[in-house]
């Protein structure tokens, strides 16, 4: 699993520390009852703070994604067959809505954005 | 204490040598030069104790290293005693190394000879070292470094004319009855003079003690 | 959640400078900096914790315990690194090892011996002879070497590179995985602390700024860039530091939802750096 960290990011470090984690669990390259990173570990390998990471894992555990144990560290949670796919449907959907909402100030119609997602698509890109 | 002890004679490592050097040299060139050969104990003896004591001041001094052991964990007390302890203990170190140059120098066939270090040379060179240590502590604390340096400079010289002057002193009013008492102790019962001598210099030592404690447990750094 | 270390209603009059009711905790386990311009109370607030200086008022507990009455007790868990060495010029490190490690009943050697490796650092040259930075390394090397729950640093890396500066944070991190180990890491170089600090306390003329986790300090804050006409003496109100030119303003608010209600779009807002908030706090409305 790789966890890539921008600095100039406008994107709160926490939460893309939260986005790639829920993206790797989402995709199940970590599976369920996979141990994560200790908080300070990871934080001392992203060389970011630890109250930083702390927040990150917070979110995933009140979103779902994954359990603490106290005195173990943090799990990929069951995730249900059902909701699994929910998630991924929603993560594509967070990403469509950004392009759409660029398409829409550069001018492009739906029929045309539809259109270059289909032959995108197709090219197996 | 005993860490405080032990990081002055490491930080003295290279004083020591040279003291050690100094104290042979007075006693192999003034054995041979009377009438100096009389006080090569006390000339050795107290020279070695004066590099050492403000070798460990200088050191102290250069390295500003009341930071770092007041950073440690140490008392500011601790830290002034052991100042005053380890004089001492550098005294009793230079009276003992010239006690057994001396007595070397006796064993061995050379073509000199000198006599063995006495209980009296071994006596004044403690007086002297805490006459020393009362006044160049507390001025070192307070003042610097170089007063405590030009303070001993001053010491010296009482040290060498002040029985001249203080004899004169006494003769001038020799009709006085205080004066009488003094004379007549001084024939009389030297040993007791000595020893009220000493008493008082005891007394300043701690006095001398007490207003370096008291400063130094005040002190900001 | 446990502190290791509360300060409160810190004073110290200095004379020209005043400490002004310092008050501010640090959880355990945490890495707190401390920063402040030049001259902002920065090393007294150190000093008078550390008992070098006495304090005219106010309380500081460290590991709970009253920092004067446990003084002893409290310094074998502290670990200090100043931004000058302190230790003997003319002694080997390894005999200034010889000297320190007495103090500390949890001394150990093994440690030593591997920081000592770690930092590349010559055990028989004497201090007089290492770098600037050799010399941080070797205070480093000692404060590291005797299981100190506390490190306290006061300046550690004005002077040096940055790469010693990045070798450092990467050093304290490491430390920082053991849960009970704190750090509080006084600078006014903001960058050393942009990536790894969990809260700042920011000190500006013997008073606490703003004492917070570095995150919430980094959103709380917004820098706007924007015209001239713009500025209304209404608007220049939510600005904590605004810098005024012919071709424009840059001003920092703690009011980021407030900025935006009031501009719209009409100005460039970015996330501010912690060197841009020292900054703006500390020059006010100023005009260029």
């Amino acid at each position: 699993m790789n966890i890539v960290i921008s600095n100039r990011s406008e994107e709160p470090i926490y939460h893309q520390i939260y986005q790639q984690l829920r993206g790797a669990i989402v995709r199940e390259e970590l599976k369920a009852g996979e141990p994560l990173p200790s908080i300070r570990g990871l934080a001392r390998d992203l060389q970011v703070s630890v109250i930083t990471t702390r927040r990150a894992y917070d979110e995933l555990e009140r979103d779902g994604y994954i359990e603490t144990v106290a005195g173990k560290g943090s799990f990929v949670a069951p995730q249900n067959a059902e909701l699994l796919r929910e998630k991924r449907v929603n993560l594509v959907e967070e990403k469509l809505l950004a392009i759409i909402q660029e398409a829409r100030s550069l001018g492009l119609s739906l029929p045309e954005l539809q259109r270059i997602v289909e032959l995108l698509y197709e090219e197996g890109l | 204490m005993f860490k405080l002890l032990l990081k002055d004679l490491l930080v003295l490592k290279s004083s020591i040598i040279w003291a050690m050097t100094y104290l042979l040299a007075i006693i192999v060139i003034f054995s041979m030069t009377p009438p100096f050969d009389k006080f090569i104990y006390i000339m050795a003896g107290y020279g070695a104790t004066y590099i050492l004591i403000m070798g460990a001041l200088m050191a102290e001094f250069k390295n500003n290293s009341d930071i770092l052991l007041n950073s440690l964990p140490a008392k500011r007390h601790e830290i002034i005693l052991s100042k005053y302890l380890t004089a001492l203990i550098l005294t009793l170190l230079a009276l003992a190394v010239a006690a057994i140059l001396g007595l070397i120098i006796n064993l061995l066939p050379l073509p000199l000879s000198i006599r063995l270090m006495s209980g009296m040379d071994a006596a004044i060179v403690l007086l002297m070292a805490a006459l020393t240590l009362t006044i160049v502590m507390p001025v070192n604390l307070i003042f610097s470094n170089q007063a405590a340096r030009v303070g001993i400079v001053i010491v010296f010289m009482l040290l060498f004319f002040a029985p001249v002057w203080i004899k004169g002193f006494i003769m001038d009013r020799c009709e006085a009855e205080w004066a009488q008492f003094l004379i007549n102790a001084a024939v009389s019962q030297p040993a007791v003079l000595l020893a009220a001598g000493a008493g008082l210099l005891l007394l300043l030592l701690a006095l001398s003690l007490i207003i370096s404690l008291r400063w130094y447990e005040a002190r900001d750094f | 959640m446990e502190n290791v270390l509360e300060i409160k209603g810190l004073s110290k009059n200095l004379g020209s400078f005043r400490l002004d009711k310092v008050s501010f905790s640090l959880p355990r386990g945490y890495i707190m900096g401390f920063i402040g311009p030049n001259g902002a109370g920065k090393t007294t607030t150190i000093k008078l914790l550390m008992n070098l200086m006495h304090r005219d008022g106010g309380d500081i507990r460290v590991f709970g315990l009253d920092n004067r009455h446990y003084e002893k007790e409290i310094k074998q868990h502290i670990a200090f690194v100043y931004d000058e060495s302190h230790y003997y010029e003319n002694l080997s490190l390894l005999d200034n090892r010889r000297i320190v490690a007495r103090f500390y009943r949890d001394w150990d050697e093994k440690a030593f011996q591997q920081h000592l490796r770690d930092f590349d650092l010559p055990p028989h040259k004497k201090l007089k002879n290492l770098s600037r930075g050799m010399r941080t390394k070797f205070g480093l090397a000692i404060a590291l070497s005797h299981a100190a729950e506390f490190l306290l640093m006061d300046e550690p890396t004005s002077g040096l590179d940055p790469v010693f500066r990045s070798e450092l944070m990467d050093i304290l991190q490491q430390l920082l995985v053991e849960e009970n180990k704190s750090v509080l890491f006084s600078t006014h170089i903001t960058t050393d602390l942009e990536r790894v600090a969990d809260y700042i306390c920011f000190i500006n003329q013997g008073r606490i700024v703003l004492c917070q986790s570095k995150d919430e300090m980094l959103q709380g804050h917004v820098l706007v860039k924007g015209a001239l006409e713009q500025l209304s003496p209404e608007a220049e109100k939510m600005f904590i530091g605004l810098r005024k030119n012919h071709y424009g303003f840059e001003g920092l608010s703690a009011d980021p939802r407030g900025i935006r209600q009031f501009f719209g779009d009409g100005v460039l807002l970015e996330s501010p750096g912690l060197d841009e908030i020292m900054v703006f706090y500390v020059r006010g409305h100023h005009h260029v």
